[in-house]
């Protein structure tokens, strides 16, 4: 079963908050507003959200990557 | 009056209130001015959908200007300003603020396929856009009343929100979150 | 010193030298702290090269950015030319034609590596060229990324990973990036082979290690160890412990805190270390006396390394802030039930979020402290401290600025 894995660019990420408002399944901020991410991968619908999730990210911080082609996920 | 020309006015001044309403919109999503009601995710998507309304409302405006006989304006001068014989000095700025608005717009859907430096140095330019476009508008519009009225409050926002911009404090240096997204984490 | 170098011709790029297999035989692991096997990192430069068409940088980290450490400097001291040998080798052996040493400004190291390298080109014995490059003082600038950041593009700031050095470091060029000291095995191992530098040390990181033992010892110095020695067997080394000794740190600031009566009799290696908590790590062996706080002495490192960051990512930028004031008030007596519940609730939040390993070191540092001083934290509730001590035992650098700051300035380039 393929899935996709919501990555981030550490240094890009500024703490908006957008992908936490749009993918709450997977992603949480901690107290200083910067994400927490779920290394689950997202299948079906979901995929649809983490698009757009990785897509409003003011920073484009977030990227979509497929499970296969990954290291040990970040969080 | 010749409707094209109505058209080419109204969708004119449109263009320039949504063309405003996205420059305020640019700077609150990067000043991450935000509340409950309208948190982060929709003041982006909205600067960046009312981005494209404001270049539909700009085609038309551009498309009833040449289509309209009654000036002579091509085509070509959409894109290489200075060049019409009417009003050159004021048709041209129109055409200038459409060069920056499109390069604007070009950079930012291939965002990820470009250089951050690049995207970001020609998404600066946008405010140029507006203000080129607010003179545009006072010196090619003939409705003199309705052009200065309009720009006054156009220029009134934007000059409102940079101040406000460059008051407030960055947002990394106060992170505060809206409500909702925030949650206590189990240890 | 040693005799000239084994003879070897620099390869073609994309071709392993036969140095590469002899040192991946050998076991060698990185010695700045991540203990990463050095032949397999070797091999990683030469396939990047070849996949990239682009020729490898090496990089000598002499920067010695740990402060209760100095082997790097005492190796610098003792024998230069061991390092540039085992790098210029290295650099023949994966394809590179320069060689950059770096190495803290104003450090007596940056001093001896640039006179050693003069020395050699005089002689014009490399076939490579060797750069000695002073680089800024920040902690993070020795963390490998920032350092080929830096050596490429003039700003110490890690970057985002992957792409990990080996693949893209230097100018974005495939890049071999060790410590010093193993740079220096490196020499030893083209003279003397695999199989001998093996025959000391575990079987999993074989070898010798430099250690710097320091704080509440006989005779704090560097010491040169077979790996899985045991800290008992360093400690005496060093002239044993002087009075009673609770708290010991391994690793360095990034390091960990661990119970001396756990870990005496454990074998200073990765492995023989995890069972207590402890981590060799760039081989820093502190020694806290029992008459000293160790909260507030964490307190004070932790504080130091939250305005050592780069201030590139929020995590660490403001977690590290955090949680260096809810230690400081801790050791102050000033934190109750809550607050403390607050603190480990943040440890366990901020590991793994920033682009490089820093606050995964600060936070391992002040979580094993607070396991490790379990009883002295429960004094500390109630606004006691048991400790008589005065003056601090680990080193913490004066600095003059104390947070992150957002934008790389002087003291980044």
């Amino acid at each position: 079963m393929s899935g996709y894995l919501v990555t981030i660019d550490r240094i890009a990420c500024d703490g908006f908050g957008t992908c936490a408002q749009l993918l709450p399944e997977r992603i949480i901020l901690d107290e200083w507003g910067y994400p927490i991410i779920d290394p689950t991968p997202v299948h079906g619908t979901e995929r649809h959200h983490a698009k757009r999730a990785v897509n409003t990210c003011p920073r484009l911080a977030l990227t979509l990557q497929r499970v296969h082609e990954l290291e040990p996920a970040k969080r | 009056m010749n409707p094209l020309w109505l058209a080419t006015r109204a969708t004119g001044e449109v263009s320039l209130v949504l063309f405003t309403i996205v420059t305020v919109m640019g700077i609150a999503t990067t000043k991450g001015w935000a509340s409950t009601r309208w948190p982060e995710s929709v003041i982006t998507l909205l600067h960046r959908n009312i981005s494209l309304l404001s270049v539909v409302f700009l085609g038309v405006h551009i498309g009833t200007t040449v289509v309209d006989s009654y000036v002579p304006i091509s085509w070509l001068d959409v894109v290489i300003p200075f060049q019409t014989s009417y009003r050159t000095l004021w048709v041209g700025l129109g055409t200038v603020a459409f060069d920056l608005m499109a390069s604007v717009i070009v950079t930012s859907l291939l965002r990820r396929r470009i250089p951050p430096r690049l995207w970001k140095g020609i998404h600066w330019t946008a405010y140029a856009m507006w203000a080129v476009a607010v003179v545009h508008s006072l010196g090619v519009g003939t409705d003199k009343l309705l052009t200065r009225i309009v720009a006054g409050m156009m220029v009134g926002f934007v000059a409102a929100a940079v101040v406000a911009r460059f008051m407030t404090p960055h947002r990394q240096d106060d992170p505060v979150v809206s409500v909702p997204t925030r949650m206590e984490l189990r240890t | 010193m040693f005799g000239a170098p084994p003879a070897q011709l620099r390869t073609k790029r994309g071709h392993a030298g036969a140095l590469v297999d002899e040192v991946d035989r050998s076991g060698l692991a990185g010695r700045g702290g991540g203990w990463f096997p050095t032949g397999r990192k070797m091999h990683a430069v030469v396939t990047a090269a070849r996949t990239s068409r682009k020729d490898p940088f090496v990089v000598v980290n002499a920067m010695e950015g740990e402060p209760a450490a100095s082997k790097d400097a005492v190796l610098a001291q003792h024998n230069p030319h061991l390092i540039l040998d085992g790098a210029v080798l290295a650099a023949e052996a994966v394809g590179a034609s320069v060689v950059h040493v770096a190495a803290h400004r104003g450090s007596r190291t940056l001093s001896i590596l640039e006179r050693a390298a003069e020395q050699r080109r005089s002689r014009g014995l490399d076939s490579v060229e060797l750069r000695v490059v002073d680089a800024p003082g920040r902690y993070v600038a020795s963390e490998e990324s920032a350092l080929a950041h830096f050596l490429g593009e003039g700003v110490a700031l890690p970057m985002t990973v992957p792409p990990r050095v080996f693949e893209s470091g230097v100018r974005r060029r495939p890049t071999l990036l060790s410590n010093a000291e193993t740079y220096a095995h490196i020499a030893l191992i083209a003279r003397h082979g695999a199989d001998w530098f093996r025959e000391v040390g575990v079987s999993t990181a074989p070898g010798t290690t430099l250690i710097s033992v320091s704080g509440a010892v006989g005779q704090p110095c560097v010491l040169e160890v077979p790996t899985g020695s045991s800290v008992r067997h360093i400690l005496g080394l060093a002239g044993g412990t002087s009075g009673s000794v609770h708290g010991l740190v391994t690793g360095g600031y990034g390091g960990a805190w661990v119970a001396a009566g756990d870990v005496l009799d454990s074998p200073w290696s990765v492995d023989g270390l995890r069972p207590s908590g402890g981590v060799p790590g760039a081989g820093v062996l502190a020694v806290l006396p029992d008459d000293a706080c160790g909260l507030a002495e964490t307190a004070r490192v932790v504080r130091w390394m939250a305005g050592q960051g780069a201030g590139q990512c929020g995590p660490c930028r403001f977690g590290l802030a955090a949680v260096a004031t809810d230690m400081d008030m801790l050791a102050a007596g000033r934190f109750n039930a809550t607050g403390l519940a607050n603190l480990e609730r943040r440890l366990g939040v901020i590991p793994g979020r920033g682009a490089c390993r820093h606050p995964d070191g600060a936070v391992r540092f002040a979580g094993t402290a607070l396991q490790v001083f379990a009883d002295e934290v429960r004094s500390h509730l109630r606004g006691r401290c048991t400790a008589s001590r005065r003056t601090s035992v680990l080193p913490v650098p004066a600095s003059t600025v104390s947070l992150p700051v957002s934008r790389p300035g002087e003291e980044w380039r």
